[in-house]
């Protein structure tokens, strides 16, 4: 790289003043850049995902390995938990040797009498590590070594064939690799504190951190960040602008009130200034973007939520960060470089320096590197301190050239002797015999262990490690299968019916509960994604907002709601103001407690109570949930509910409003002239409503009224006002109301498609039950992980009351017996809900079920009772303090301790364990306890001959247990980068997320006590194995189709394997090869 | 007194046996150990009930009982005194204990390092309620620096840096306050000749020392600057601004020890100011800075609450705000209401914060929506009910007529003595804002949809309200039963009246203000001001919102003076210049008394010079430096023995140097210690840390027996315990150094994870180097400095403490860097063996047993002559 010898001014004289194109080019490099950092969706709604999710276009270890250089996560597990998979048996040998023998290659070479292959090497390297110990405790080491004599015996033997490194060629070299790397391996600021140990990183990063914790909060601080309107930019470039610059950048406010208004136009005087050169934005900004991968992740999710209030109110992306971020290195990186190199802080100057200082730099990058020993350091410190002179750093490196390269050669051969003597005894070779060897021959001993080092060790360990439990998987399948032959075709309709069908979420938590289920009766379960095909935005009864309840990766159209049945109008009333009595107190303590000056009073008078909580939750737990919520139904009784399927007219709705607001204006009057002889009458209210709507009133006599003409013109206004009753408002409301249900035929594809999806087209029982499933934890910010991921991390219970509300539409039924599915006239639908905390199930909508199959529903919730207590058994074996398998009734105890425990941090695994996709019939795993790991839809392909209905859920809820799988993956391998750490720590952010501790990045992945069980994985990370039963042709077909899906399985980010419904073979799909028989190793 | 009554002792004692059981290894007992750990603190509820409910019998003196019964000579006596004040703190600790000892018993299933935890916990219960009972004055002292330190150490997640950082900065801010304690309580030895509470209560109210920093300067009281310093102490421990810096810091712990620090260590302030109760209420002008310092922090922590964005900041924000208020009602006079509130605030806090993360939980029922600030868009269709003016201004009315009421009645009906004190009205104020506040937001909730919900929220506030003044009013006079008691407290804590007129008339116009605004606000309209002034609010509030989000620019700061002074310590070190500084400014001590050296006899002078250079003194110690850093192996630590040579040479001068020869060693003394803090600060070579460390402490040590004229009898325990001390760290950096050859500090990292036995013993041995409690050399110095005839605060003495306080600087420091961070993977770790932890031990037994034998009467020697006399004399100016 050739630099100008004179230095850039910090500020270009165009600035502010850039070209539109220019702009655009910033924006595209912005989207290549941001690509690295993984989309954060609000705990609220916790999505899991991938975090690598902008890599899926590379290979697994390729995007493992970038994202290791970018954001610092390791992609597989410490060798040495493999190593104790190896002991345990888990991972078997020969399939080790399976994963490595792509890299072995037919060489041999002799260690004393004995001649070793390459292959034997590599082996025990994997097996046993064999690396040095660091070079500045290795003299300690060896002293310590029992035999330390024989190690310096063969160090010396070693001589001739291991010279140390020639630390001038390095000094050479070492500042030329930094001179090429700035900019590109690494940022700025980095630099600056590597080599000036400047700490500027870290200060950047705490100034973001405030920011983005101040704007992109969520209602939490009582006094929020004012300006926020003006986007992350210009409320950042308004604030910073009056305040003192906390981390130290002089006349800091004057510079960013010279800021151009627009965020590009800052961001690049900010990469102007410091010089970064274009070919090198979209790494430089990357590098930028992964200091805080999760703030950068929220506020890449917020930038594509074109429809969140939030965002719209309150604008922010990552273009508006980064102008931000970089505007502080650049002020920082400058004040560095001018205090301690006297240099201007820009890649040009910073570049010219190191050339002409060559030496410096070199002690430096050996003191940031933690190889100066303290004597040069201190003398380094020295030279800084005093004047600058080149000739005193020249003379040090010299010195320390002389005086550290033999040193360093007698590390190198010490280091090598130790790791040939741990090899000879790994290997059991005399070691004393090696002394005889060649050591031309033990140096391509050492080269081959060097070719394979430590690091690049776990991709070989996860192909051993997935092929047992993919072995041990299709083995079962394929145990199970050579019962269930496929028949030509769908059986006709048998004289028997099933006792019950019931379709529940494809989630691994429901694999044990069917199992259970099918066991205690003659129950037929079909699994298909929790959302039931139903893609609505919810809002629940007495709730202001709506969720989203279908996967993250779609949208919707219709919205439903909850709304009040039963027509007990004093428990309606009852449950109104008690709802309002609590929201009073809420809202009450919470005034109360953000202010200045109450706080103190009220905690005096209020805090006592505190005890009640205090010592019930901690003490008598389940009593006191209990008590809890006995009382609320005291206060706030629960009232029969249903949902809003159908879709209005807009006479209906017309009318439903008008009659709404006749009764305000009622109330109104009767509040503001209520002493007064007020006429009341229908036409009275609805002229006064017509008036404030501003609606045509006609040549219609007013009726006559006991107020006058002024009197009446101030009510009219304050009915607009305060009342809301205006045309805007009405007209919203109508907008909103129009917008809830479905139409007739909605509602019929809707219900075509899940029957079809799951393959249950005929032989309907008399009861078919559709299980959503939702989670009940306390003091848990990670309970939307334990709900439906195909619901958005909601709980499923909509979806199921709205589906079965479908089905069971006469009309409904009748077209759809017109397209071949014909549902009897006594089946029923009904919809519930499985706690997978509690593995209770509650069923919704009771009061419609027909008196006829009061005995068959009786039956289903006594077994579903009892099917509760066996999973609850089940599930409680896996928890490490329990262990063995209780009593029914003792596990369902724990489970609901469990689930309603505020010191309780791990209420449940959770999807935890998932490892397989089966897209299949039922007949295939009917009968196999698969432990609670598998994904489970249902697919029969003889109702799919287009290959529509696979494609959907190979798009579809396939990608959703990809993600799920890879969250728990990389939360498993990386539990502090990926995950987010132990759950002791975390600490609720702008309501949306949780750091750890008072200040850090925005914690992304799952909770170690999600995922680990104490030092051991509990989720053993595998990429996620897909079992597809149907045609090899048309799953390539689909692949074909689909870029996202020829990534996942060419990439290596899914391993797919087909059955052939009708041959009954298990297919192996390769990226490159394609299809090829499955290898079965029996009784290997 | 029967032996029967001892029983409250085994309140303290059974956390410490949860303590011990909970640090015995796994394998012995496995989980039961904490469930033992359980019955443990329940036992200690149980019994802490029964002494409440025998302290509550009316007319009971409460009973003093002595541990060890040591002469009078010995400032520091085992003394517990039960009172009702330490029954009710010992119910209110032992249960918030026990509930988060519980709490954490699944909380922080399979954390490793969870014994550890537990371990702390229980024994930072342990040392609270040792604290509250305690009746000496520096036995309470003991507990507080423990507290310090165990405070640090629950941080727990010590890989993580920011972590240890914070642990760091909370370990330094309280240390701040544990020397302005000390100082505190060798004034007050000084003054009264005695540190058991209740004799010098007696002796405090009977003498009236005056008291003055300079010669001519203004004359103090000798209470008021006792109760100063030691509320300097107690503004560390409760946040107070500006020393509440650490406590957002403390954030990085497990929540559990949040509950434990927010409901127990931090009330430390509160209590203390209720202990010395008749020392505060004799110091007027102490107890209107401590409520001003209450003031201020009451304020200034509401106000940073309300800009946080994340639960736990808002909750140590707040709780910086409550110690504010509960300091400030100490400030008032009103003792017991401070301790009605930190019990209130304890049990609030501990379960909000046991509970932090229901906030998603929350934010799922009822997400919040952004404020639209364009009125086109469409309104919430909730929000839509109507606003009456009568019923506002009823509840306006009422608002501000209801509390007045209230506190009239029920003090009028009592008869309380609050009517004439200003404090009632400052309450009155309080509750004032309070319930308007509470009926604004009923109406803003339009609960008054419903009058019979309002009705009953209003009732409900009332009764509470109520309830709680009467209740407040018992407590008080349960607290403090003697007559008049309260009312003279109260009557100290007066303000000038034109002070308080001010604050009434001020506050009362901010509050009608803010009303006016609330209810231009709740009416849909603004208040338009004249000119410029909106323009002017506007950017204050700017201005305001920006130093609130900042913290007051104080985390700023602090972090700019700790490079700042790292850079000038560095650069010190590095310059040859300091080193010749120094030895210039000794020797010109030394020059002026030559003639003293150069009469004295052969023997004598040989003695003394064999003294300065064997135990270590500036310019002379260059042989210990060398002795300690160059030689290889594990003889430094036989050779960190080497002072006991110069020991026993100087305890066997022939006759007592002159005291102008004292008054230069005197001199040379705090040079040194100025000089080897400064140099240890620099240092990143753990051996010439630990040489420098050595310097300093053998200064304190020449500084003592210079200001008592060479008087060893009280400086023997001291000597040998800087001696092991010194010994025991050069021994355990050995096991380090053959492990991984002799690093740098900074190179090493993360033994706290990969070499746990060594932590331990590490930290113990940091801990009695840096002369904190339970080791010898902190009685020793302790000792030392109560009989180094003291009775001013004189630049030697600061110097002292401040060297004492650098100590536990840098030696933690060095901890912090050996054991904290993440453990470098290229290292092969293996922990002590058999050999090396029992030497360890033998040291750390060694250093324990000084500090229980070491109480056995000392000699009063003769050594109180009249030379020691002239020595301070000459010393003071």
């Amino acid at each position: 790289m050739t630099a100008p010898v004179t230095t850039a001014p910090s500020t270009p004289p165009e600035r502010g003043r850039h070209t539109d194109t220019r702009r655009m080019h910033l924006r595209g490099l912005l989207l290549i850049a941001g690509e690295i950092v993984a989309t954060y969706w609000p705990m609220r709604t916790f999505v899991h995902h991938n975090p690598l999710h902008g890599l899926e276009d590379l290979p697994f270890d390729t995007a493992v390995r970038r994202a290791r250089q970018l954001l610092g996560g390791e992609g597989y597990l410490p060798n040495r938990v493999y190593r104790d998979y190896l002991l345990a048996g888990r991972i078997r040998p020969w399939e080790l040797d399976q994963a490595f023998a792509p890299l072995t290659q037919d060489k041999r070479a002799t260690l004393g009498a004995r001649p070793v292959t390459h292959a034997e090497v590599l082996r025990a390297h994997l097996l046993h590590g064999i690396t040095a110990p660091s070079e500045d405790s290795l003299d300690a080491v060896v002293v310590r070594h029992h035999d330390r004599d024989r190690i310096r015996e063969l160090a010396s033997h070693l001589a001739p064939v291991v010279a140390g490194p020639d630390v001038r060629d390095q000094m050479t070299a070492a500042v030329e690799a930094e001179r090429t790397g700035l900019g590109r391996t690494q940022t700025m600021a980095a630099w600056c504190d590597r080599l000036l140990a400047a700490d500027l990183t870290a200060r950047i990063d705490r100034e973001m951190i405030k920011w983005c914790e101040a704007f992109l909060d969520e209602g939490h601080a009582a006094w929020s960040m004012p300006g926020r309107e003006r986007g992350f930019f210009g409320a950042w470039r308004w604030l910073a602008a009056q305040e003192r610059s906390p981390c130290g950048i002089a006349d800091s406010r004057r510079k960013i009130a010279a800021l151009p208004e627009r965020p590009d136009d800052a961001l690049l005087d900010s990469l102007d200034a410091l010089a970064v050169p274009e070919a090198a934005w979209p790494d430089y900004l990357s590098r930028h973007l992964t200091a805080l991968p999760g703030w950068a992740g929220f506020i890449k999710w917020r930038s594509d939520q074109t429809d969140y209030e939030w965002q719209q109110i309150y604008p922010a992306d990552l273009l508006q960060y980064l102008a931000v971020r970089v505007w502080y290195e650049r002020e920082l990186v400058h004040k560095s470089c001018r205090k301690s190199l006297g240099i201007d802080g820009n890649l040009h100057a910073i570049a010219a320096d190191m050339s002409a200082q060559s030496h410096r730099y070199f002690l430096l990058r050996e003191r940031g590197n933690g190889h100066l020993p303290a004597a040069y350091a201190t003398a380094l410190d020295r030279l800084r301190y005093g004047r600058v002179s080149t000739d005193g750093y020249r003379q040090l490196a010299d010195r320390y050239a002389a005086e550290s390269g033999p040193r360093r050669e007698q590390t190198a051969r010490l280091a090598s002797a130790w790791r040939l003597l741990t090899l000879a005894r790994v290997l059991g070779i005399d070691p004393s015999s090696l002394i005889q060897t060649a050591p031309e021959e033990l140096r391509t001993v050492l080269g081959w262990l060097d070719a394979f080092p430590e690091t690049e060790h776990g991709p070989v360990w996860l192909r051993a490690f997935e092929s047992g439990y993919r072995q041990a998987l299709i083995q079962q399948l394929a145990g199970a299968q050579q019962a269930a032959p496929l028949p030509a075709s769908t059986p006709d309709a048998t004289t028997s019916r099933h006792q019950a069908q019931a379709a529940f979420c494809i989630d691994v938590r429901s694999e044990s509960f069917r199992r259970h289920l099918e066991a205690v009766g003659d129950y037929d379960t079909y699994g298909i994604a929790g959302f039931f095909t139903v893609f609505i935005r919810f809002r629940g009864l007495g709730l202001h907002h709506d969720t989203d309840q279908f996967p993250v990766i779609m949208k919707a159209k219709n919205s439903v709601r909850e709304v009040i049945r039963t027509y007990h109008s004093q428990l309606i009333s009852r449950h109104e103001a008690g709802s309002t009595l609590l929201h009073a107190g809420h809202a009450l303590l919470h005034d109360l407690k953000e202010n200045v000056v109450t706080p103190y009073v009220a905690v005096e008078s209020l805090g006592w109570f505190y005890s009640l909580p205090f010592i019930g939750k901690t003490v008598f737990t389940a009593w006191y949930q209990a008590w809890a919520a006995q009382l609320r139904r005291v206060f706030v009784p629960k009232v029969a509910t249903t949902v809003t399927v159908d879709k209005l007219t807009r006479v209906d709705v017309n009318e439903m409003l008008a009659a709404e607001q006749r009764s305000i204006i009622r109330q109104a009057l009767q509040e503001q002239f209520g002493d007064r002889h007020l006429n009341l009458s229908l036409d009275r209210l609805e002229f006064l409503r017509k008036k404030a709507l501003e609606e045509p009133l006609g040549n219609q006599q007013p009726p006559k009224g006991s107020l006058t003409l002024e009197e009446e013109t101030t009510f009219v206004i304050d009915l607009r006002r305060t009342y809301r009753i205006n045309p805007a408002d009405a007209f919203a409301r109508m907008e909103r109301i129009t917008r809830i249900g479905f139409t007739h035929a909605e509602q019929l594809f809707t219900v075509e498609t899940a029957l079809r999806l799951i393959g249950l087209t005929k032989n309907f029982a008399r009861l078919v039950l559709l299980c959503g499933h939702g989670s009940t934890s306390d003091n848990n910010p990670f309970e939307a992980a334990l709900d439906c991921g195909a619901c958005g991390g909601n709980s499923g219970r909509p979806n199921a009351r709205v589906l079965a509300a479908m089905a069971n539409r006469p009309l409904v039924r009748a077209e759809l017996a017109k397209k071949g599915i014909v549902i009897p006239q006594d089946t029923y639908f009904l919809a519930g809900q499985h706690d997978t905390t509690t593995d209770q199930v509650e069923l919704f909508d009771l009061e419609e079920i027909p008196h006829t199959h009061q005995k068959d529903l009786i039956r289903l919730i006594r077994d579903l009772e009892e099917v509760g207590r066996r999973n609850s058994r089940e599930r409680c074996r896996r928890f490490p303090e329990i262990g063995v398998a209780l009593s029914r009734a003792k596990a369902a105890r724990q489970t609901l301790r469990r689930s309603g425990d505020w010191s309780e941090v791990r209420p449940e695994w959770g999807l935890s364990g998932n490892s397989a996709f089966i897209i299949g019939r039922r007949e295939l795993t009917r009968g196999s306890d698969l432990n609670g790991r598998v994904f489970l839809h249902s697919y029969d392909c003889r109702e799919d001959q287009t290959g529509r209905l696979l494609e959907i859920i190979m798009t579809g809820p396939q990608v959703v247990g990809q993600w799920i799988n890879m969250e728990h993956y990389f939360s498993t391998v990386d539990t502090e980068v990926y995950g987010s750490g132990s759950k002791i720590y975390h600490n609720v952010v702008g309501r949306l997320g949780v750091m750890s501790g008072p200040q850090s990045d925005l914690r992304t992945g799952l909770a170690w006590q999600t995922v680990m069980d104490g030092v051991r994985p509990y989720h053993e990370p595998m990429r996620l194995l897909v079992v597809i039963e149907a045609p090899r042709e048309r799953i390539s077909q689909i692949i074909r189709r689909h870029r996202l899906l020829q990534h996942l399985y060419h990439g290596e980010w899914v391993r797919l394997v087909a059955l052939d419904p009708y041959e009954r073979m298990f297919y192996d799909y390769h990226p490159v090869t394609g299809w090829a028989p499955f290898p079965f190793e029996y009784g290997a | 007194m029967t032996e029967s009554e001892y029983y409250p002792l085994l309140i303290p004692l059974a956390p410490l046996a949860a303590a011990l059981l909970t640090a015995l290894p796994r394998g012995l007992v496995g989980e039961m150990n904490y469930r033992l750990g359980v019955l443990c603190h329940v036992a200690a509820l149980a019994v802490s009930v029964q002494v409440l409910h025998v302290a509550t019998e009316p007319g009971r003196p409460a009973p003093d009982l002595h541990l060890f019964n040591p002469p009078l000579s010995d400032p520091l006596r085992f003394v517990f005194h039960i009172d009702r004040l330490a029954a009710v703190m010992m119910v209110v600790i032992a249960g918030i204990g026990t509930l988060i000892y519980l709490y954490s018993l699944r909380y922080m299933r399979q954390e490793s390092g969870r014994a550890r935890y537990h371990t702390l916990l229980a024994l930072t219960v342990s040392v609270l309620l040792c604290m509250v009972s305690s009746g000496n004055l520096l036995l309470l002292f003991l507990c507080w620096q423990l507290l310090s330190w165990l405070l640090s150490f629950l941080a727990y997640n010590h890989v993580h840096p920011p972590t240890a950082r914070g642990a760091f900065r909370t370990f330094a801010m309280l240390r701040v306050g544990d020397v302005a304690f000390l100082a505190g309580i060798v004034l007050a030895y000084g003054l009264y000749g005695t540190l058991d509470l209740q004799e010098l209560f007696a002796r405090a109210a009977r003498t009236q020392d005056t008291f003055s920093f300079w010669q001519g300067g203004p004359e103090l009281r000798g209470s008021t600057v006792v109760t100063l310093l030691i509320f300097v102490g107690a503004m560390s421990k409760s946040a107070q601004v500006p020393l509440h810096l650490w406590l957002p810091d403390s954030l990085y712990a497990p929540t559990p020890v949040h509950a434990l620090l927010h409901a127990g260590i931090i009330n430390a302030g509160g209590f203390l100011i209720n202990r010395l109760a008749p020392l505060y209420g004799a110091s007027p002008s102490t107890l209107h800075l401590v409520f001003a310092v209450g003031l201020c922090t009451a304020l200034l922590g509401a106000g940073m609450m309300l800009t946080q964005n994340d639960i736990k900041k808002t909750l140590g924000y707040s709780t910086i705000g409550q110690m504010g208020y509960m300091i400030m009602e100490c400030g008032l006079g009103a003792f017991a209401l401070a301790v009605f509130h930190l019990i209130a605030h304890g049990l609030f806090k501990a379960t909000i914060f046991l509970n932090c993360g229901n906030v998603i939980h929350l934010a799922r029922q009822e997400p919040r929506r952004p404020e639209r600030h364009d009125a086109s868009a469409p309104p919430d269709d909730n929000e839509g009910a109507g606003f009456s003016t009568v019923t506002w201004l009823t509840g306006f009315v009422t608002t501000l007529i209801l509390p007045l009421i209230i506190l009239l009645a029920a003090h009028g009906a009592l008869s309380l003595p609050m009517r004439d004190s200003q404090g009632a009205v400052i309450f009155l104020f309080f509750s004032w804002v309070t319930s308007s506040q509470a009926i604004l937001t009923l109406y803003r909730v339009r609960a008054i949809a419903s009058r019979k919900v309002a009705a009953l929220m209003l009732a409900t506030l009332v009764a509470v309200v109520l309830t709680y003044l009467l209740a407040a009013e018992a407590f008080t006079y349960f607290l403090y039963p003697a007559p008049g008691e309260v009312g003279f407290y109260f009557q100290a804590a007066a303000l000038p009246s034109w002070l308080f007129d001010g604050i009434v008339a001020v506050t009362s116009f901010f509050v009608i203000v803010g009303w006016m605004t609330l209810y231009a606000k709740s009416r849909g309209r603004t208040i338009s001001l004249p000119g410029r002034l909106p323009e002017r609010m506007g950017r204050l509030r700017i201005r305001l919102y920006l130093f609130l989000i900042n913290r007051l620019y104080l985390d700023t700061a602090a972090l700019a003076l700790d490079r700042t002074a790292t850079g000038f310590v560095r650069r010190l070190d590095q310059s040859r210049l300091f080193t010749a500084l120094a030895a210039a400014a000794a020797l010109t001590a030394l020059f002026g008394s030559l003639d003293a050296v150069l009469r004295l006899p052969p023997e004598t002078a040989w003695l003394l010079a064999f003294a300065v250079v064997t135990m270590p003194l500036f310019p002379f110690h260059g042989l210990y430096l060398a002795a300690l850093t160059r030689v290889p192996g594990t003889l430094p630590v036989a050779l960190a023995m080497l002072p006991a040579v110069g020991w026993t040479a100087l305890s066997s001068l022939p006759a007592g140097l002159p005291p102008e020869l004292w008054r230069a060693v005197g001199m040379l003394a705090l040079i040194s210690a100025v000089y080897g803090s400064l140099k240890a600060l620099a240092q990143f070579r753990v051996r010439r840390l630990i040489a420098y460390t050595g310097l300093v402490l053998f200064a304190l040590l020449w500084w003592h027996l210079a200001s008592s004229g060479g008087d060893t009898s009280h400086a023997t325990r001291y000597a040998s315990a800087a001696m092991l001390a010194t010994g025991g760290l050069l021994l355990a950096w050995h096991a380090v150094q053959v492990r991984f050859g002799n690093l740098d500090m900074d190179r090493i990292g993360g033994l706290a994870r990969t070499m746990p036995r060594f932590a331990l013993m590490l930290s113990l041995l940091a801990m009695a180097a840096a002369g904190l409690p339970p080791f010898g050399l902190f009685f020793g110095f302790i000792d030392m400095t109560l009989n180094s005839h003291v009775t001013a605060l004189t630049a030697g003495l600061v110097v002292v403490l401040l060297a004492w306080f650098g100590a536990s600087f840098y030696v933690f420091r060095m901890l912090q860097r050996l054991l904290f961070g993440p453990p470098r993977t290229d290292l092969l770790y293996n922990d002590l063996g058999r050999a090396e932890i029992a030497s360890l031990v033998i040291v750390l037994v060694a250093l324990i047993g000084l500090s229980i034998w070491g109480i056995e009467p000392s000699v009063q020697t003769a050594a109180l002559t009249h030379g020691s006399r002239t020595a301070m004399e000459l010393e003071s100016p």
